[in-house]
């Protein structure tokens, strides 16, 4: 975003304090996105975001589970209502140091479990696209604050597909790195072994300049990797002429609303036309995904919320007259339901004797997943391409009542996060008004050929979107605002 | 094999949670729909592969020994705690182990 | 109930033999935590020593200390242990207060050693005990229960110190078997220089499983857990009590309960914990925040080429090639550091024997009178052999080497320096001698014709006359050659 930053007109602040207007507006009325849980005041944004770097004056939302140190981290939880982390997440201070301003934070389903943003303690967001559905989730809040203009790019955490479904849902680009690329240190663990940051953009320029700016090596964080970071711009506009681009049967099935088997039909018509060779393949394993997430990210989930106990920081039942009322008190009532359910899972998923039917079963079923894909990569192809959700954007309600109608939500993009691997959703165009986004996916850390096809896709429905603004300070489309 | 709601006020008593009567019923027809349905991994075979337990392959590496703590920026590390009282984290009182004054327990 | 831990043997009561099994967890001694980079330091103001990762902060992660991976590596090469190339960090999950993430970073199923082996010395044998595994973990904080009235206050600044866990196979089979075990695995602990073994500060810490079974039964019976013990004599005693108390259930005809149980120092009893402390599962799994532990096996070599010599190896290079008693080889290589002091003084005095005489006389009682193990003792090893030196060459009788040793430690100053300024050196000057030699045969000729005819003890009688004359400076072998010389003439 540097390229065009520096134009010199306006203050660097001005894009701030737009965004912030914009940002408040959409936060009241019967209108109201809801998309940030806190916002930064207007006093303390003038002069931020003059550090001189791929970000200066960029604002930025972010993720309410990514630890800041101006505003509060609450996770879209009861229990850390007002909790102020007193160190801020890597990514975070990436962003601060290459100029980018953290604007708000958004809101999501309690500690990311969810798929829809209706977890959240403090009230769902709604889709800027139709105000009666939800944005998808867990990252909700940030999709929806690009997708409504009001910042350009944002921060989410992708676990199963959190990042990348919502992107589709509000039709903006949503990015899950590689494994390892980013740090997660700062970022509140809902499922160590799964969990990235990853990034939403207007464009996939957005969204890939950002993904720039917070990827590398960090010693806090023993599972980010030491590999040296590619430039992922680099060929940008070069097209895939002659990329073999694998369609994956398994994940045109049934289960798939046919209009978006259309628009996913039409994305790779255009590929194709461009000089992509386009072959179907097989991923094996993908009906197991699902039922293997919901073993190993539970499991995971349930000690990592171990931790929040009443007793360094959070809620505590002020009547509790033991230890063990602390926890069962201050758990009982800091969790929500969905969370409750999850730990649940987990902890019958770890328990003595039922590990090896469970976790033990899963973790193997991982590797089984992560070699259809390998195979796939060594057969020759270079990226997948899969829509990213099997419907659009859904009613808010609609399956609040159904654990895994819900779960099914995140069918076709949690195998990313079993194996470890990179994708990016980018908008194939819409469904009665609704945003409908495609998947591609790539071996690891192989972003920039993968930004490289979401690029040539995005270019390919060009003719039938409006221009972006050209300043990336601004807001994205503006339509919503 | 099902659980049933025994055995689901068992794994809340281990999570620390706890759940009343209505929720127990709620969460036990919950968690056997779940159940049910990862119930598909029995289908598959599982004697050849590994295990994945980590998110990449690489091996750990060490900490840097002039790497110094995460500051806590603001304050006393009692700044977001419930109980906090002469530079400890207060709970009330454990059972302690030798029924004298102090427990210095230590990791098991 | 010493009584009972010293009269139990292996097979008294009715045939019954103990089989007892240790844990050990050892704190190492890094500068560092296990996984964040707070201080260890032992004994500073509560929660100084924190961080977000050891306070369990939202969003913190584990980072692992390559020095603890290092002296776990020399401690299992030190036990004879299988290193893995691989091992797991693994979670043990359960809540405590001062256990701020509710779970503790451990190894479970792939621990970095196991398979090792320990010579005990006991009774005049030897019995090897087998290693089951050496793991790395995290200790937990501290919960103290007497600063405020109804509440138990927590202390983190031992969280995330790094531990090791030692744990035997069940083959010792009386208290104080366990006590020798202790003691010699500590003994090398110190030689190895990872952990300070303080009992006291909490750096070495026992528990132990015990069971009895008919003597020379292969099968084991339903175990027991022991656990706050303060001390090795500690140990001993709840032992003798525990095993005393199975004897008793089974000479009953009842069945030992798998239960825990606590020492009580005080009452000198044992007491089961609480049946709801009991009830753990830990749902072990792998920390998916720490890759595997790799370990090359160049550096497996490099470790075990820097393992310093063990105090049994140690020992018998001593009798054998420095000629030393086995007793005094034995006090000598109690610890490293006085083992290296006795070394370094030997080698300069170039007389093991001379040397071993004087660190384990005067140098260890006045240690003992200062309450300091000998690497805090003030006169080095180079300053010692100097004064040995004076002895060895008559300078000084060994009496007044002693007395010159203390005014050393009083003053710090050099054995020549003192034996200078006090004029301490011996007489050895003949005429001198000679002198106070015929003084005395001249004031005593009764004695020396009853000498001359025979009465050879009177030369004593001579000797200390010539002494007394000299006001004890005459060098007493010289006196006796010039007597014998006078008297046989
Ligand atoms: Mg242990
Ligand atoms: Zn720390």
């Amino acid at each position: 975003m540097a390229r065009s930053v520096g134009s010199g007109e306006a203050a660097p602040d001005h894009f701030v304090m737009t965004a912030l207007a914009r940002a408040q507006r959409t936060q009241e009325g019967s209108d109201s996105l809801h998309a940030f849980l806190a916002l930064r005041e207007e006093a303390e944004l003038v002069g931020r975001g003059t550090a001189k770097g791929d970000l200066t004056g960029v604002p930025v939302a972010v993720k309410d589970n990514l630890c800041t140190l101006d505003l509060p981290t609450s996770c879209g939880s009861r229990f850390l209502e007002g909790y102020r982390s007193p160190f801020e997440a890597t990514v975070i201070r990436k962003v601060r140091e290459a100029g980018g301003v953290v604007l708000g934070k958004t809101n999501m389903d309690e500690f990311a479990m969810g798929s829809s943003t209706e977890n959240s303690a403090y009230g769902p967001t709604r889709n800027p696209h139709d105000l009666g559905r939800v944005p998808g989730g867990s990252s909700g809040g940030s999709a929806a604050a690009v997708a409504a203009g009001i910042v350009r790019c944002a921060l989410g955490s992708d676990t199963g597909g959190s990042v990348r479904q919502p992107a589709a849902f509000c039709g903006v680009v949503g990015i899950k790195p590689t494994y390892g690329r980013v740090s997660r240190y700062g970022l509140v663990a809902f499922a160590s072994s799964l969990d990235q940051v990853g990034t939403f953009g207007a464009s996939v320029e957005d969204a890939a300049r950002l993904l720039q700016v917070i990827s590398g090596h960090d010693e806090r964080d023993s599972t980010s990797t030491r590999r040296e970071v590619p430039d992922f711009l680099d060929g940008f506009d070069d097209g895939v002429e002659g990329l073999v681009v694998g369609v994956p049967d398994e994940y045109f099935t049934d289960a798939l609303e046919k209009e978006i088997r259309t628009r996913c039909d039409e994305a790779l018509e255009r590929l194709r036309d461009r000089g992509a060779r386009i072959r179907r393949v097989s991923l094996p394993h993908t009906a197991y995904a699902v039922p293997t997430y919901y073993v190993l990210a539970p499991a995971e989930a349930s000690s990592n919320l171990a931790r929040f106990d009443g007793v360094r920081y959070g809620v505590r039942a002020p009547e509790a007259e033991s230890v063990r009322a602390v926890y069962d008190e201050s758990r009982t009532r800091g969790f929500g339901p969905e969370v409750v359910r999850r730990i649940m899972l987990g902890t019958f998923a770890l328990s003595a004797g039922y590990y090896d039917a469970y976790y033990g079963r899963a973790q193997k079923v991982r590797s089984l997943i992560t070699r259809d894909f390998e195979r796939t990569w060594d057969d020759g192809i270079d990226v997948l391409f899969t829509p990213t959700s099997p419907t659009p954007a859904f009613e808010l309600g609609a399956r609040t009542g159904d654990p895994v109608a819900m779960y099914l939500s995140d069918i076709y993009t949690v195998t990313a996060n079993l194996a470890g691997i990179p994708g990016i959703s980018v908008p194939v165009g819409s469904v009665d008004g609704l945003p409908i986004g495609g998947q591609i996916l790539a071996p690891r850390w192989q972003e920039t050929r993968m930004i490289r096809v979401a690029r040539a896709l995005e270019a390919s429905l060009a003719g039938t979107r409006s221009r972006r603004d050209p300043d990336p300070r601004a807001g994205g489309e503006g339509g919503m605002v | 094999m099902a659980v049933s709601e025994e055995q689901v006020r068992r794994i809340a008593d281990l999570a620390r949670l706890k759940p009343d009567g209505a929720a127990i019923a709620r969460l036990t027809g919950e968690l056997n729909g779940i159940l049910e349905h990862v119930r598909a991994l029995e289908r598959l075979d599982v004697e050849g592969p590994e295990d994945t337990v980590h998110g990449s392959n690489g091996a750990i590496t060490y900490r840097d020994p002039d790497l110094e703590p995460d500051g806590l920026v603001a304050g006393a590390p009692g700044d977001r705690a419930p109980d906090w009282r002469n530079g400890f984290f207060v709970v009330p009182r454990l059972p302690a182990l030798d029924g004298g004054a102090d427990e210095d327990r230590g990791a098991p | 109930m010493s009584e009972v831990a010293r009269t139990a043997t292996p097979t008294d009561g009715g045939g019954m033999e103990a089989v007892i099994g240790l844990e050990i967890h050892v704190q190492l001694r890094t500068v560092q935590k296990l996984f964040c980079p707070d201080s260890t330091r032992f004994g500073d103001a509560p929660n100084t020593h924190v961080c977000p990762v050891c306070l369990g902060l939202p969003g913190a992660l584990p980072v692992l200390n390559g020095e603890a991976v290092g002296l776990a590596l020399r401690t299992a090469l030190a036990f004879g242990c299988t290193i893995h190339p691989t091992s797991i960090f693994a979670r043990k999950n359960y809540f405590y207060p001062d256990l701020p993430k509710g779970y503790q970073i451990s190894q479970f199923e792939q621990p970095i050693a196991t398979d090792g082996r320990f010579a005990v010395e006991h009774g005049g044998g030897v019995k090897e005990v087998r290693v089951r595994r050496i793991h790395m973990e995290e200790d937990a904080g501290k919960s103290l229960h007497d600063r405020f009235s109804r509440s138990t206050a927590v202390d983190l600044n031992r969280t995330g110190t790094p531990l090791i866990e030692l744990v035997s196979e069940p083959d010792l089979r009386s208290p104080s078997e366990v006590r020798a075990y202790l003691q010699q695995v500590k003994q090398v602990l110190e030689y190895l220089d990872v952990s300070d073994c303080n009992m006291e500060e909490g750096s070495l810490r026992v528990d132990a499983n015990v069971s009895i079974r008919p003597a020379g039964a292969a099968g084991l019976g339903t175990k027991t857990e022991l656990k706050n013990m303060n001390s090795f004599s500690g140990v001993e005693k709840a032992l003798g009590v525990e095993i005393r108390r199975q004897r008793g259930i089974v000479a009953e005809g009842g069945s030992v309960e798998h239960i825990t149980l606590l020492w009580d120092e005080v009452r000198g009893e044992v007491r089961p914990m609480r049946s709801k402390e009991e009830s753990h599962d830990y749902r072990y799994f792998p920390d998916p925040d720490l890759p595997p532990l790799v370990v090359s096996a160049e550096r497996i070599e490099a470790v075990r080429a820097e393992l310093p010599e063990m105090p049994v190896t140690r020992r018998e290079r001593f009798v054998r090639d420095l000629g030393l008693p086995e007793y005094d080889a034995e006090v000598l290589t109690s610890t490293r550091e006085l083992a290296d002091y006795f070394e370094s003084v030997a080698a300069a005095v170039g007389d093991p024997k001379q040397a071993s005489n004087w660190v384990m006389g005067p140098v260890l009682a006045l240690s003992k009178d200062r309450g300091t193990a000998v690497d805090a003792f003030p006169v080095g090893a180079e300053a010692l052999a100097g004064l040995v030196r004076l002895v060895q060459e008559g300078v000084v009788s060994r009496n007044v080497g002693k007395e010159v040793l203390g005014k050393m430690v009083e003053r710090g100053e050099s054995a020549d320096a003192i034996v200078e300024a006090e004029g301490l050196a011996q007489i050895q000057d003949t005429s001198r001698l000679e002198g106070w030699v015929d003084e005395v045969l001249d004031a005593h000729p009764d004695e020396v014709a009853r000498f001359r005819e025979g009465e050879k003890r009177l030369q004593g009688y001579f000797m200390g006359e010539v002494m007394k004359a000299s006001k004890g400076k005459a060098d007493p072998a010289e006196v006796a050659r010039l007597l014998g010389r006078k008297l046989n003439a």
